[in-house]
């Protein structure tokens, strides 16, 4: 049992250095998704049940900050929490990206201790042998 | 911003960046050996906001192909491997370029950078050579015991009195 992590960014060695990240962090993943941009991103949102999203903000077809418009807009998909992995981070643009919800900004280059840190804080602890969260136990 | 600052946060923005994200470590120009870095590899992005331009970084494929084995684990072997070079020294770029601009501009300045984009050695050298001196700004970088080449553009007369 795990969490379902989509990750959206238009570089594709980005996208593999999170997953990558992810799983170093010892994160129990049940499905890890990835997308493009914000289009190909809601695709998979309306038809995979997702925990939890990394995104960046420059993509082509639809950037970051459309696709999260995009998803308060909708009923389930306005609860999924958005965290926000950009080159770009001025002070202005992150105040910005809070106030459309988003639950933590981190600018590249990032650690696993920040992505772990913002799976905990968004998600839970886990157990690490059954990838349970810890308040069921 | 007076030329030595620049370069000086061009130069130490990109130490941080290729360490922190390729685990790659810039030596002193001054007193390290080089090593024959291959074929040509640059790439660029363009950036704007309160001031508009482009960085671009030059390096040989030998240290492209550090900086996509630290960052991704791809080996000579890889059928994509001439891909993720490139794709690496781009992203290093976008990073460095990310992290360079509120250090010039402030912290409040927001800015929109383009993707990447590969630069052949001539697109390269035209696109220095068509620069005024003044907008320019460089850094030379020893990575590894590669060289590498930083370049700013910053395209505003008053970028000067930033």
């Amino acid at each position: 049992m795990g969490f379902n992590i989509l990750i959206v960014d238009d570089s594709e060695i980005i996208r593999s250095m999170i997953a990558r990240t992810v799983r170093m962090a010892g994160v129990p993943v049940d499905k890890l998704l990835t997308a493009g941009n914000g289009a190909e991103a809601l695709q998979l949102l309306n038809s995979n049940w997702v925990d939890l999203v990394f995104a960046d903000i420059n993509m082509p077809v639809m950037d970051g900050v459309q696709m999260i418009e995009r998803m308060h807009e909708h009923e389930v998909l306005c609860n999924v929490p958005v965290v926000v992995i950009s080159t770009e981070g001025s002070e202005t643009k992150i105040e910005k990206l809070h106030q459309k919800g988003v639950v933590a900004f981190f600018r590249k280059p990032f650690t696993p201790e920040m992505i772990r840190g913002a799976i905990v804080e968004v998600l839970g602890e886990w157990d690490e042998g059954s990838g349970l969260p810890t308040d069921s136990f | 911003m007076k030329v030595p600052a620049c370069r000086q946060i061009l130069f130490e923005t990109a130490r941080r960046i290729l360490q922190e994200a390729a685990f790659a470590f810039t030596d002193d120009p001054e007193d390290s050996g080089r090593e024959p870095g291959g074929a040509f590899m640059a790439c660029s992005v363009a950036f704007n906001g309160p001031f508009h331009g482009a960085m671009a970084l030059a390096s040989g494929e030998r240290l492209a192909s550090i900086l996509a084995a630290n960052m991704l684990g791809v080996d000579e072997d890889d059928p994509d491997a001439d891909r993720k070079k490139a794709d690496a020294l781009g992203e290093i770029l976008n990073m460095i370029c990310g992290n360079a601009l509120p250090e010039i501009a402030g912290t409040r300045a927001e800015f929109a950078i383009t993707a990447p984009e590969p630069l052949s050695e001539p697109q390269f050298e035209t696109m220095l050579s068509n620069v005024p001196e003044h907008k320019l700004h460089t850094a030379d970088i020893v990575v590894e015991g590669f060289d590498a080449f930083l370049v700013l553009i910053l395209d505003r007369e008053d970028a000067q009195a930033l």
